[in-house]
This record gives structure tokens, sequence and C-alpha cells, in this order.
């Protein structure tokens, strides 16, 4: 009933607020006053002749038993309206009563989300989640007329006891992918999950492939740079999202993969890295991010490290692998020798190392020993 | 809380009204209210659907902005959204359709309908293109097939372009009150060609340029059923992957290899199938243990598309890796003030691929080459195990302690090999975190953490060439290794309308154990984020970040350790970024954004030895300038038109293919300049 209320309560104070003058409210007052009054008299004789329409209300979705009212003459109609009503939840009359159309925070856009739902018996109220309350319903003595906040605001106040907020939706947010949250980093870590959800709109940022990591980037800022480099995966263009590959709510891989382990994880769009190879290339089998960083890199095809030094962090220096990279973009140097002459040097360019050994993940040609077997065919 | 500042000049006069004439006319004055009111509930409580139809114009050809959005030539690109959602209240009934670039080449939808707590089934598309950002110049033939010919003439310039397309559908049904079941499944296709090559050191030597041919599907498949009450909940059931490679080799001729390393081999199919459960259980309302496990069979048995050379070769790998994972934890917070963790995770990955004699002991270069031939299964272990335990302190604090174990075991089998090798590996972190809210509107934390990671002896490589020695080298997989790690952040909002994040992040390696290979690496992360309400409409955004990464390694070249020489790597990736969104009186939304990133790669070198000179690689940087601008006007309550504006600002002088010739003539360069503006127009409509 804001409207009303505020009608009742505006009264001088709001008045002063704008830039009419006493004696122009007076005139103004009278102008309105007359146009009111036949407004009123047309509307009157109109009501007479036609079946009163049901309510706005009325036509407000489910829970529209609550929100029904009964078809009463106007002079009841309005009494009734100052009985404070659910308008989306059970028992929500208490909260709405305050928090209404006219409220800075649009909590009744819930409607619009799975909680909003009445006809699933599952949805909670405005008590679930935040609490009886009773001191911010009613303003305890001695406050000084400021009222308390709820039990649990979700705000920045939560910050205070994560665990406790968290609780009112893990007491409903059981079993699938929220199983092993109690454990994960993110609960270990104190983040909330109103940090990430937001339950009050029908845009939760979580919820949306195409938004969802930017909200990720919001606590992992270091990601931010790493998304937009030249090397990347199309996390940018909302192709691919942070939950693609992580589950936020706890995983039993490392990193909270969103399968039980990294290579799993990065299986599940690169399956042809699988194998088993005829010829394996270890740490292609134990783990993909020693080569590659999936955030994005300024090497092709997301290496951490630029070749041939990504390959001599590991390789013993025998033959040409220790020597030193070269910019040996002269064609017939590398007609002679990919190698630079007298072993002098190996190319750092193109492909580097894959430029011969293009293979690199794992071969399947049972032929030929030296270049086989060096994933060269 | 109510405000009357969103009641602006609409609602005052409104108001006025109101008050002028209330207790005089209140049936005629009561409905109008009522029906205003009504309004205002029904926007806020209605379940909305919105399409936008408009179009963009990119000003300039560019490789990089529409890699992965086909927006990449100078075109009209014409652009339609749909999101529409329909709520049957009365049975919980949702039904959507999402669509989102309809009509381009990143495209997707996804139809969803369910009844809400009983049954889901939704089907989606989604296409993703990968458009190759490099302009290619070549004479190869047959490019995007298993058949590709080599050839110095016929210089042309090539496209080469990759594109996803997944299919997913997903059904869900609840079982009475605790049980449901949940079937997801997904087809991609993959196709198209990407950069390839091949390169002999001698008799013929040369590096030449092919195209990898992309024609592959990718399927999965998930069963599962669960059960969820108020203390126990598991679910369980079967997770199956299938592979399918139709490009499983492929044939080169011509140039200057000719058939040298003709046929490549490419991937197989293979496919995989898991069965998992997982679970958990309150023991108590303040103590939980959780549990999962599975176990996966891979496979790779497809014919080998190339004849061994050895004739009782197998024909077929016969590859079978079965992974066996099992997870632990138990969480407690039964002692006041005190809460505690541990779990365990424990994974084997059993290589039974058999080992058999592919190729022949008599190829003159086989021992040499560190090979007996036979190929090379990988089986290992790991067992990681933790324990944290979290104190609340006085004065607000809570301290973290953290201890972790991980150790590992690599079987290795072979005779010979190319890298250092341990069969053991064991590394122990302990961490330690003080955290404190230092107020409800500021909370910090300070961690430090150090890594030791050492093994069993090392299995020396036994490849050596023309009797030079072996090397000293490190593996960076396994070295002996320290890594101290320091991190602190802090939230702080001094004013209600300021908001202020800091963050660091460092952290040393050093290298032992070893002469050569990674000797120490420093990572430093620095980031200040802030936002600040101008007002209840706008808000302006900042931050800067920088992460500095250093790598130093060494190692000789194949002269011996008389030519030892180090590497200086580093890379220090920087970002700024200012904002402004808001919406005006008039209804108006406005946003501006911009974006600056700069990335310089350092590839420094020096000699070790004396008497050895080397020379350095160029630095190379890499900067992204991005502008962002948008503003939304409402034409009506339910219509209104959103303009965009972007300008992208791509730059670098990276070196990778500058100056570079393959063998063949191909060349590959990159505009080394990419500027790009995008104007786009969208009308948008909104129902309930």
């Amino acid at each position: 009933m804001s409207t009303n209320r505020n009608s009742v309560n505006l009264g001088r104070d709001d008045l002063n607020t704008g830039p009419m003058t006493g004696a122009k409210i007076v005139y103004v007052s009278r102008v309105l006053a007359a146009i009111a009054l036949c407004l009123s008299i047309s509307r009157t004789a109109q009501a007479a002749d036609e079946p009163a329409p049901p309510s706005a209300k009325a036509k407000l979705e489910a829970p529209g038993e609550q929100l029904a009212e009964p078809a009463v003459a106007p002079e009841k109609k309005k009494k009734e309206r100052l009985v404070p009503v659910d308008i989306v939840l059970k028992g929500d009359k208490a909260c709405t009563r305050c928090h209404d159309e006219g409220d800075d925070f649009p909590v009744l856009a819930i409607a619009q989300t799975k909680h909003g739902v009445g006809a699933d018996a599952r949805t909670p109220t405005c008590v679930s989640c935040h609490g009886q309350s009773t001191q911010h319903l009613n303003i305890p003595k001695g406050s000084q007329g400021v009222r308390p906040l709820p039990d649990y605001p979700f705000g920045k106040k939560v910050l205070s006891d994560v665990a406790k907020h968290n609780q009112s939706c893990i007491n409903c947010h059981k079993g699938d992918k929220l199983t092993l949250w109690m454990g994960s980093s993110h609960s270990r870590r104190d983040v909330a999950c109103v940090q990430c959800h937001k339950l009050h709109t029908s845009n939760d940022k979580a919820l949306s492939r195409a938004t969802v990591s930017d909200m990720c980037m919001n606590c992992h800022t270091e990601k931010r740079g790493m998304i937009n480099r030249p090397s990347r995966h199309p996390i940018k263009e909302g192709k691919m999202a942070c939950v693609d590959c992580h589950a936020p709510h706890g995983s039993a891989g490392p990193k909270l993969m969103a399968k039980d382990s990294v290579n799993e994880t990065c299986y599940t769009c690169h399956m042809e890295t699988r194998g088993p190879f005829l010829w394996n290339h270890l740490p292609v089998v134990q783990d993909c991010s020693i080569c590659h960083n999936p955030h994005g890199t300024v090497i092709p095809n997301l290496l951490k490290v630029r070749p041939p030094f990504l390959c001599q962090q590991c390789h013993e220096p025998t033959s040409h692998r220790g020597n030193t990279p070269a910019l040996s973009g002269n064609n017939g140097v590398q007609a002679a020798s990919p190698f630079g002459t007298g072993f002098a040097s190996v190319p750092a360019q193109a492909r580097a190392c894959n430029n011969c050994h293009n293979n690199i993940h794992g071969g399947n040609n049972p032929t030929n020993i030296n270049a086989s077997g060096r994933l060269r065919r | 809380m109510r405000s009357n500042q969103n009641n602006h000049s609409c609602s005052y006069s409104k108001a006025l009204f109101a008050s002028l004439v209330a207790g005089l006319f209140t049936p005629a004055y009561g409905q109008e209210i009522d029906a205003e009111r009504s309004e205002a509930i029904a926007t806020l409580t209605h379940v909305g659907s919105q399409i936008n139809i408009g179009a963009g114009f990119i000003s300039d050809d560019n490789r990089r902005f529409g890699q992965y959005s086909g927006l990449r030539e100078e075109s009209l690109y014409g652009k339609f959204d749909v999101d529409y959602r329909m709520l049957d209240r009365t049975d919980g009934r949702w039904l959507k359709f999402y669509g989102r670039n309809l009509g381009q080449d990143n495209r997707e939808f996804l139809f969803d309908h369910q009844r809400q707590a009983e049954w889901r089934y939704f089907l989606g598309f989604s296409q993703t293109p990968r458009f190759e950002p490099m302009q290619i110049i070549t004479g190869l033939q047959g490019i995007g097939t298993t058949t590709e010919i080599v050839s110095l003439s016929g210089l042309r310039p090539v496209d080469l372009k990759m594109k996803r397309e997944l299919f997913s559908a997903g059904f869900d049904y609840a079982i009475g009150k605790y049980d449901s079941v949940r079937v997801r499944y997904t087809h991609e296709q993959k196709e198209g060609a990407r950069i390839f090559g091949r390169g002999n050191p001698g008799g013929p030597a040369g590096i030449e340029f092919l195209a990898e041919p992309i024609d592959r599907t990718t399927q999965t498949l998930e069963l599962s059923l669960s059960h969820i009450d108020r203390d126990f909940q598991v679910s369980g059931g079967y997770y199956g992957t299938l592979f399918t490679n139709t490009a499983s080799q492929l044939a080169v001729s011509g140039g200057a290899l000719g058939a040298t390393l003709s046929p490549m081999s490419l991937p197989l199919s293979n496919d995989s199938h898991q069965v998992f459960i997982t679970a958990g259980y309150n023991l108590t309302p303040l103590t939980r243990a959780n549990f999962k496990t599975s176990y996966t069979s891979a496979h790779q048995n497809e014919r080998f598309p190339i004849t061994p050379s050895l004739a009782l070769a197998p024909r077929s790998l016969d590859g079978q890796v079965d992974t066996t994972i099992v997870y632990a934890d138990l969480t407690s917070m039964e002692i006041r003030g005190v809460d505690l963790q541990a779990n365990i995770r424990y994974e084997d990955r059993d290589d039974k691929t058999p080992a058999a004699q592919y190729l022949s002991l008599l190829n003159a270069n086989a021992t040499n080459a560190g090979h007996t031939g036979f190929n090379k299964p990988r089986s290992s272990q790991s067992l990681k195990s933790k324990l944290e335990g979290g104190y609340q302190l006085p004065l607000g604090f809570k301290g973290l302690l953290t201890w972790e174990m991980d150790e590992q075991k690599l079987d290795a089998p072979e005779l010979f090999r190319r890298v250092a090798y341990r069969e053991e590996l064991d590394e122990i972190t302990t961490r330690i975190e003080l955290k404190r809210i230092i107020a409800e509107s500021a909370t910090g934390a300070i961690s430090f953490s150090h890594a030791k990671r050492t093994g069993s002896d090392y299995i020396p490589d036994t490849y050596t060439v023309s009797g030079q020695p072996s090397g000293d080298v490190n593996p960076l997989l396994w070295a002996d290794r320290d890594r101290d790690t320091w991190r602190a952040t802090l939230d702080w909002s001094p004013l209600d309308e300021l908001n202020l994040r800091f963050a660091v992040d460092k952290s040393d390696d050093a290298y032992n154990g070893r002469d050569m290979g990674p000797r120490d690496g420093v990572r430093g992360y620095y980031a200040v984020d802030t936002s600040y309400s101008l007002s209840n409409r706008w808000k302006a955004t900042f931050f800067v970040s920088r992460e500095d990464t250093t790598a130093k390694q060494t190692t000789h070249t194949g002269a011996g350790p008389t030519q030892q020489w180090a590497a200086d790597l580093r890379h220090i990736g920087d970002a700024y970024g200012f904002g402004v969104h808001g919406k005006m009186r008039n209804g108006v939304e406005m946003g501006a954004d911009l974006n600056y990133y700069r990335e310089t790669a350092q590839n420094r070198m020096s000699a070790v030895s004396s008497g050895f000179a080397v020379t350095s690689l160029p630095d190379y940087t890499y900067r992204l300038t991005e502008m962002k601008l948008f503003a939304l006007f409402p034409l009506e309550s339910n219509e209104s038109m959103r303009f965009d504006y972007v300008f992208n600002d791509w730059r670098t002088d990276d070196w990778t293919w500058s100056g570079w010739n393959y063998s063949d003539g191909t060349t590959i360069r990159q505009d080394v300049v990419q500027k790009t503006h995008y104007i786009g127009g969208m009308y948008i409509y909104r129902w309930q």
C-alpha cells in the first residue's frame, strides 16, 4: 500500500522539496480538485453501468490465491487495501508492506525466479533466508528509531558470518553439484553464496554463460588480463566460461576442476590428445598444464613458455636440443639444415621445435623409428 | 528500504495530486492508485521476455577482433537475440527459448521446458568458429583433405578456419521427493584445418608448411541417479565419451621432402567409460564427510591406418588406460571457534596397453635414438593429503594452518630415455594464513606458504650421440624445488560510496639438485580495483594490475658443457581499466569502458661458459586498447533502442613469423596494427 502511504506521509516535508510556493500550491490544488471531482463523477457513473473489473491484483500470478481480493464495494476495498497481503511468497506481507514496488532494492523480482514459484512446495519464504528478524520488524526500544538489519541481510555485512549465511542456502541446496561444497576451497575461504549469486533478479550473472566469467574475475582479477592475450580461449565472446572447466561449488579434482583431474577436464573438448598413443609424450599424459596455460598467453597454442625454451626445461642438451634459439628465418639455412650451421642454433620462429616434432601430444605411426618415435610423423 | 529518491518528477506530481484529493474522491482515486500499483507490481513480478533486432557495422577487415565471432570483414552484420520465458505459476511450468547472435557465426540457442521440481528437458546448439589470425600464402594443395601436395608454385592466400558445432540435450526427472535421474548428451562436430608442418634435418632437408585436416566428432553421455535427503546425498552413474576422427592420417607428397615423412599419423579414435559415485553425509550438524570415487577405462584400439614396419607388429595398439580416483574429505566445526578439515585424494593411472615391438632394432639408428622399438605405456600413482585447521583468535582475527603432502610414483619401464627420470616424487606444503574482518566494511588476509619438493634418485638420460656426454638437466616436471608464496588481500570500503580492493601475490621458486634446467623463478601479481558510486544511478570503476613472471634456466649446446648458456625469460602483463555506467533521470542508460592491456615478453640469453657468445632474442610486445560505449534509450515502457560503439586497437611487434619462409615458399604473416570500429544499433522489445 505504499502509494497510499506515501500520499498520506508525503505531507509538508515532501511538498517543500519541490519548487512550488505555498500560493501556487493552493491554486494548483483548487484546479486539480476540480478536475478530480469531474473524474470521480465520471468514474462513479461508469462503475454503476458496468460490472466491476477484476482487481488488478487479482490478475497477478501465483500465489494468486493469496493475492486475489474479493470483489467488494469500492469503499470496502479501500479499507482492505490498508491490510498488507502476500505478494509473492507465503508470509511475505510482513516484508513487502515496506519492501514493495517502490523499494530501492527490487525484492519483488524474486517472483521472476525459481525461488518465487509457489507451485513448487520447496520454494522458500522471506524468513527462510533472512531469518525471523523480529528486531528488524519491530524496532526495539532504545534503538533511537534506527531499524536494526534483518538477521541475515546478505549485503556487505554478510562478511561478518559467512558460514551462517551460506547455511541458509545449504539448508535447501544439497547434493548434486553442491555435494562437495563443504570442504571446497571456496567454502574454506569464506566465499559467500551471494557474492556470486543474486536472488532477487531474473538475470543472475552466475547463471548465464555470457556473464558468469566477468563475475568470477571480480575476485580472480589476474585472469582479466590473461583472457585478452593473443593466444586464448573464446571467453570474451562468451563461447567459453570459467565454469566450463571449473566447478566453483567443489570438486574432487585440483583447482576446482570440473572433472576429476586437469586432463580429464581438457579432454572434454580436446579428446584427440587423450590417447593412449603408440608413442606417448610424458607431460601430455601427466598434466596438460605443465606446458599450457588455459587462461591465455602470448605464445601460440596457449604455451606457457616459448619453445625451444619450454622444451629445454626438461630435455637433456644432447644433440641439437640445448642449442641456442635464433631467428633463423633464412630459407637457405633451413633448407640446408633446420638446426643451423654446426648445430649452433635451433629455430625460435614459426612453430620452433614443433616445426619438426609436430605430433607433440603423441604419435601413432608404427614406421620409421627416427621420425615416428620422435613425434615427427 | 523505502526511499523517496526514486520518486522523481512524475511520482512527485502524482503524490501531490493524491494528497489533495485523498479523502474527497476516494473511490475513483483508489482505483487509479490500485491500478498503478498493480501495474508496477506486475512489472516486477511477471516473468518477462525480450527480443533484440539490429545490425552492426565493422569498419575494417581484421583477424583478431573477429577471431571467434566471425566479425572479421568490413561489412554490415545482422543481429538477432531472443530470450523467451513463460511461467505457468499454477503448476510451476517454465518454457524458455534463448537465442544469441542468431544469424552470425557464433550463434547459439537453447530450448528448455520444465516443470519445476518434477521434470525438465532441453535441447541446445552452439557454434564456435575459430578463424586463423595469421595470413598464410602457400602453394600447398589439398588443404582440408587427408592428401596434400607441397608445391613451390601457385602461391596464394589461404584462410584456415575451424568450426565447432555442439548439440546438447538433457533430461531430468524427479522420482518422488528424494530421488532423481539425470541424462546429459553432447555431440560436437569439429571441422576445418589448422597450421601444421613437417621438418627433416637431412637427406632431404627442409621445413615445409602443411595444414592439419580436422574432421572430428566428440560425443559424451552422462547418466546419473541421485538421492538427496536432509543429511545424506549420493549420486552415481555412468559417464562415457566417444571420440571419432575420420582424418587419421595425412599423406603428403611433393616439395623437397617428397614422401619422406609420409604418411603422417593423426589422432586415432578413442573412447572412455566411467562409473562414479559422489556422496556426502552430515555426521552431526557441524561435521560433514564427503566422498567421491570414479573408475575410468579409456581405450584406443582403432586399427593403425599405417602398416607397421615390423611385419609381426600388432596392427592395433589395443591401448587401455584404467584410472581410479578416490577422494574423501571431512570437515568439522564441533569445537567452538575451531574448524578442521582433512582430505585425501588417490589417483591410480594404470596403463594396461600391451607393450609390443613395432620397430626393428635393425634400424641403424635405433639404439642411439634411444629406442627399443617398443611402445611405452605410462602408469602413475599419486596420493595427496591435506590437513587444515582454522582458529578464531581474539580481536576478530582468524588463523588458518594448512599442511599438504603430494606423493607421486611414476613407472619408468623403458630402457632408453631422453629425459632424466625419477620414480618417486614428494612435495610437502605448509601454509599459514591470518585473516581479519577489520570492520564490517573491510576484510583482509595475509598468508605465507612454503612448498618443498624432492624425489628419489635420478635415472639418467641414456641418449648420447657421438660420445657426447649426457646433460645434467633438472626437469621441470620433477626437479627438487622450494617454493615460497606470499599473498595479501584487502577489501575496504572507507565510504559507503567507495570500495577499494588490493591484492598482492608473490612466489619464489628455487630449483636444486642438478646443475641445469630451471634454476629459479619469481611471480608477482599486484592489483588495485576501485569502484565509486557517484550517485544512486551512476558508478565509476577503475583497475590497474601488473603480473610479472621471470624464469631462469640453463643448458648447453650440442657441443657440450663448454658451451653452457642461460636464459632469462620474463613476461610482464599490465592491465588498466576505467568505466562509468549509469542511468539518467529520463531512463536513458549509458556506459563507457576503456581498457588497456600490454603484454611484454623478454627472452634474454647470456653465456655461462667463457669464450662462448650468445645473442638474445628480441623482446616483443602486444598492446590492446579497447573502448566500449553504449546507450540504451527507452522508447516506451516495453521498447528501447540500444546503440553500441566499440573501438579495438591491437598491436604487436612479435617476430614469431616475421621473415620466416618455409622451404616450400610458404609465408605466414600478420598485420602488426589492427584497428577495428564497430557501430551497432538494436531495437529491443520486451513483453510479459
